[in-house]
């Protein structure tokens, strides 16, 4: 069994085609800029929105710990106690969401495969992403065997810190790593992710050694890797191992401020501006200045 | 200004000051001789029409047909007695929308082959065949008259296009006259001529008042012409596309004159009558031109069959996404099957094509169209309360058991089954009556019946024998998704987990779930249509099927068949009026569910999940057709490769037996933001459901209608 967040349907931003893309929760890495912070604990998860609450004191009856109370007629949550049970969720309250679903391996496999005649048509397939797939990694290699038994074509959205000898077991089951590169400078990725990036492109190196493909994804956010530096470490990533295909740059966007206040987390890098398109595609012109291998939007 | 740009501003000048006087002439056409028999009486009105209307030709118009003429200016002397003409006109009568006048596609072939001499020369050898037979000659007598009336129609515009020439010099009016002047009696040589000749005739009906006259094939029709005209070096790919566009153009006039819409269908792509692949370059060539033109009104459908070249329907799409909503996209592997349910060749079903929004049709062989709403969720309603209705208490159904005394599911459906056969009975007796109340011999259409094979042969009317295949009607079914998404409810929390009975949840609806809030939240978090979940989508495939078997066992009055649609158009709005609360946890007189759509806002699992659930009902069952509405987010057609991505949804879709499936490009930003400042937006067309129009010119709550179409996400 495995700790799954979510299922989606119709991807198509997360490798060729149409894709389901099946979140796993749990990520080593903690990003400054995470957009998925829900995916980040292996935990199951309670996210409430206070602007939402009704006020109609039913998640305090429910609730097996305690954890919901009212003061002066204000809802109060204290996250110490909550047990991520998910009592006090459902469709009577708007202001709670539970994020994490245990699920058998064959159950998330058997739900992709209901969108199958949509990945023939289109050359699509199956994601596994997060959180960090490698986290859950018996679960992942389950996904792995299942789907590459119903004919699945796989890609794996990485953040590439894991254990080499891990890497190498998945390697043969996944056609396509979305692999992760963050941060050219070892110590700011370990100040904005909280690990060096040693790891990472050894791992990069290792599988693409053992002739895995990749596209490289690159989150771009301003005032933290929007500059030349890291451009051109990203083209030197590309441009030093063969398999990787592609470059994909994806602009910071806000989602995970607010999804961090749902979840009782500090965003710690406050207010970043949404770069418009224009600020985009000049990343894009720089980056693909300094390769040859093709740069788009991820 | 390029000189289509500045013949479209001419298009859409409004007639200011102006009156719609074709009564004037029609009356003058009766009045001409009020004691001949009432078929020569409306072929007079008809033809006088056509002599006497006057022929506007625009300056920059290549392909002239204009409606213009129909309207004169305030003051003018003979507008005095528009009155008298007008009510001497009402004496005679009409046939109207549910008594096959309109939503029609002609049969093109003969007029293309032989010309207007052609078709003379039909109705003279058909006399022969039927000398003797007085009442036949007489229609024959009738058919010669509007089809001289038509050539007098030609041969005006040829006037028309000289005289401008003559003023202004510009060579495409003499190259226009010169092709209204072969076909004014002749067969059409080139592509020019047979499109010209098209044009006319198109306008004529207009000119009867005929609505949503459709060119049916356009591309199968005028291919030989284009091949011709392209070998022999006389034609180019973009001269070609200038044509067809100056005359689509003209169908703004329908606005800016009559201040209405047009629905004429062209249906390009689709097999051809051997079974072959039929997307040739005319195909794209047309589908350009109704691009270049950009407006509501060509209502552009692309049939699409299995082969068909993937870049087609990328050209298709791409139009689809600069948001103009066309085409509209038909699977020909349901759509055939679905007409050959009901007798026609396998030829004649290859060839169908559609009129109207989406109602497919048998080109130039059948009557005209036919179609009227069906409320299915009401009957539901009066399932769950005895008969009766829940808005007025009145017992509007036959009497079945009260929700007290149904214990099961299978009860509940056979109750709501009993509800709707009396409703399609009720239906169809209206829809009998109407029919009957105009009488064969009475309300005889000559002009049209030209155009329907073998009308002439036969020497009958069109309504009176004359086509081929016996007339159709479309019983058009409203809200599958509130009518599933009701059953699943009732289903899961009454007869699964019993959380309350059958009777307090009827009360709960007659209240309009006032009070009754924790109730409303577990009804809208049931199953719903649109999910790929069988648990609700079962009783989507149950309702084609319902409606299916209870429609098929009528005829129409002259023996034709009852389709089904499900294709609401924006009637999902005012059926939605009539219906007390639903089990879904819709609330009183809220629209139910658009066509095939799921309800609004329902379908959250994406688009695949949609459309899996949405391709479960068997759609041969559905020989009028359906309409599917999704909406994209603009950067699904931003690149090529997004653009292959909904081709491979689309064709998945397909596969599973999607029927068809139209789509707009907006986003909900542009939509709001129209909404607010419509002046801002005056030309932005949005596929509204069988056809598109200009969103600021829609109701407010038909505008609401479209922005609460949940836009999938990427």
């Amino acid at each position: 069994m495995g700790t799954v967040f979510n299922i989606q349907k119709f991807c198509v931003n997360d490798g060729p085609g149409i894709r389901t893309s099946v979140f796993l929760k749990g990520c080593p890495l903690r990003c400054a800029w995470c957009h998925n912070p829900e995916s980040q604990r292996i935990a199951f998860e309670l996210a409430y929105d206070g602007d939402k609450c009704l006020g109609c004191g039913r998640c305090v009856s429910l609730c097996p710990s305690g954890a919901h109370w009212f003061a002066g007629g204000k809802h109060e949550l204290d996250r110490e106690l909550c047990l991520g049970c998910g009592s006090c969720v459902g469709p009577l309250c708007p202001a709670t969401e539970l994020f994490g679903k245990e699920m058998s391996a064959e159950a998330v496999i058997a739900e992709v495969m209901r969108d199958s005649i949509f990945y023939e048509t289109s050359g699509g397939g199956m994601t596994l992403t997060g959180g960090e797939p490698m986290a859950q990694f018996d679960f992942t290699m389950e996904l792995l065997r299942l789907g590459k038994e119903a004919g699945l074509h796989i890609c794996m959205e990485t953040c590439g810190f894991s254990s080499a000898e891990k890497y190498a077991l998945c390697a043969e089951y996944v056609d396509l790593f979305l692999w992760d590169w963050k941060l050219t400078d070892r110590e700011l990725h370990k100040m904005y992710t909280g690990v060096y990036n040693d790891t990472i492109i050894d791992n990069l190196r290792l599988l693409d050694s053992m002739g895995a493909k990749f596209v490289l994804r690159c989150p771009v956010i301003p005032g933290i890797n929007d500059n030349d530096g890291h451009f051109q470490g990203i083209a030197h990533v590309a441009n030093s191992h063969s398999g990787v295909t592609a470059v994909e740059v994806e602009p910071y966007h806000p989602l995970g401020k607010a999804k961090s206040e749902r979840l009782g987390r500090e965003y710690s890098i406050g207010d970043i501006e949404f770069p418009d398109n224009a600020r985009a595609e000049e990343w894009i012109a720089r980056i693909a200045s300094f390769t040859d291998k093709p740069v788009r939007r991820g | 200004m390029s000189s289509f740009d500045s013949l479209k501003k001419s298009v859409f000048a409004p007639a200011e000051g102006c009156v719609y006087a074709v009564a004037l002439w029609k009356g003058a056409g009766f009045a001409a001789d009020l004691n001949v028999p009432i078929p020569l009486a409306r072929a007079n009105a008809t033809a006088e029409i056509f002599r006497s209307c006057p022929k506007h030709v625009y300056r920059d118009d290549l392909v002239p047909g204009s409606l213009r003429g129909a309207f004169l200016p305030e003051g003018a002397p003979e507008l005095g007695g528009l009155s008298r003409a007008k009510s001497l006109c009402d004496s005679f009568g009409d046939t109207g929308f549910w008594t096959n006048r309109d939503h029609f596609a002609p049969s093109w072939k003969r007029l293309l082959e032989g010309g207007i001499g052609g078709i003379l020369a039909d109705i003279e050898n058909s006399e022969k065949v039927h000398a003797g037979d007085g009442e036949k000659l007489m229609f024959l007598e009738a058919c010669r008259r509007v089809m001289t009336g038509f050539s007098d129609l030609v041969a005006g515009y040829a006037e028309s296009a000289r005289e401008l020439y003559a003023r202004t010099g510009e060579e495409e009016l003499r190259l226009a006259a010169e092709a209204l002047d072969r076909v004014t009696l002749g067969a059409p040589e080139s592509f020019r001529q047979a499109w010209q000749i098209m044009w006319l005739a198109y306008n004529a009906f207009c000119l009867e008042e005929r609505y949503a006259m459709a060119f049916g094939r356009l591309d199968m029709y005028l291919e030989p012409f284009y091949n011709k005209d392209i070998a022999s070096g006389a034609l180019t790919r973009e001269y070609a596309t200038e044509l067809i566009a100056s005359a689509l153009i003209k169908m703004g006039e329908k606005t800016s004159l009559y201040n209405g819409d047009e629905v004429s269908n062209i249906a390009i792509g689709g097999v051809r009558r051997d079974g072959s692949g039929g997307v040739c370059e005319l195909s794209r060539v047309i589908l350009d031109a109704v691009h270049k033109c950009n407006i509501p009104g060509p209502n552009l459908s692309a049939r699409l069959y299995e082969g068909i070249p993937d870049e087609f329907v990328d050209e298709c799409l791409k139009v689809i996404g600069t948001g103009l909503g066309y085409p509209a996209l038909m699977n020909d592997r349901v759509n055939i099957p679905a007409l050959r349910r009901y007798g026609y060749t396998e030829e004649d079903c290859r060839d169908y094509c559609m009129v109207g929004c989406i109602e497919n049709f048998i080109q130039g062989r059948q009557p005209a169209w036919s179609d009227g709403r069906y409320n299915s969720p009401k009957y539901l309603e009066l399932a769950l309360n005895g008969g009766k209705c829940m808005l007025t208490g009145v017992q509007m159904g036959p009497v079945t058991p009260d929700a007290e005394n149904i214990g099961s599911m299978e009860e509940l459906l056979c109750a709501l089954r009993v509800q709707m056969e009396y409703g399609a009975a009720e239906y169809v007796a209206r829809f009998r009556n109407e029919s009957e109340r105009y009488s064969l011999s009475h309300y005889v259409q000559p002009f049209l019946s030209c155009f329907c094979d073998d009308c002439i042969g036969r020497g009958l009317d069109i309504r009176a024998g004359g086509a081929v295949y016996p007339s159709v009607h479309g019983a058009v079914a409203m809200g599958i998704g509130t009518f599933a998404d009701s059953l699943a409810a009732v289903e899961k929390l009454v007869f699964n987990e019993k959380y309350l009975s059958l009777g307090e949840l009827r009360d709960a609806l007659i209240k309009n779930f006032e009070g009754c809030e924790e109730l409303r939240a577990r009804l809208l978090a049931a199953p719903k249509y649109g999910n790929d979940d069988d648990f609700a989508d079962k009783f989507a495939v149950l309702f084609v099927r319902l409606h299916e078997e209870i429609f098929s066992r009528y005829r129409t009055f002259d023996g034709g068949y009852y389709y089904i649609a499900i294709a609401s158009n924006v009637q999902n709005i005012p059926a939605g009026r009539e219906i007390a609360a639903t089990p879904d946890g819709r609330l009183s007189r809220e629209p139910v569910s658009d066509a095939a759509s799921p309800m609004r806002g329902m379908d959250m699992s994406g688009p695949t999940a949609s459309l899996l659930s949405v391709s479960k009902p068997d759609y041969t069952l559905v020989a009028c057709g359906t309409v599917l509405n999704q909406k994209y987010p603009p950067e699904m057609f931003a690149t090529k490769e997004n653009i292959a991505r909904l081709r491979s949804l689309i064709t998945a879709y397909f596969r599973r037996g999607g029927q068809e499936i139209q789509i707009n490009s907006v986003s909900r930003d542009i939509l709001t933001d129209a909404m607010e400042n419509p002046e801002n937006w005056k030309n932005l067309v949005v596929r509204v459901s069988g056809f598109s129009a200009f969103y600021t010119r829609l109701d407010s709550a038909v505008q609401h209608d479209i922005l609460m179409r949940t836009e999938q996400k990427v």
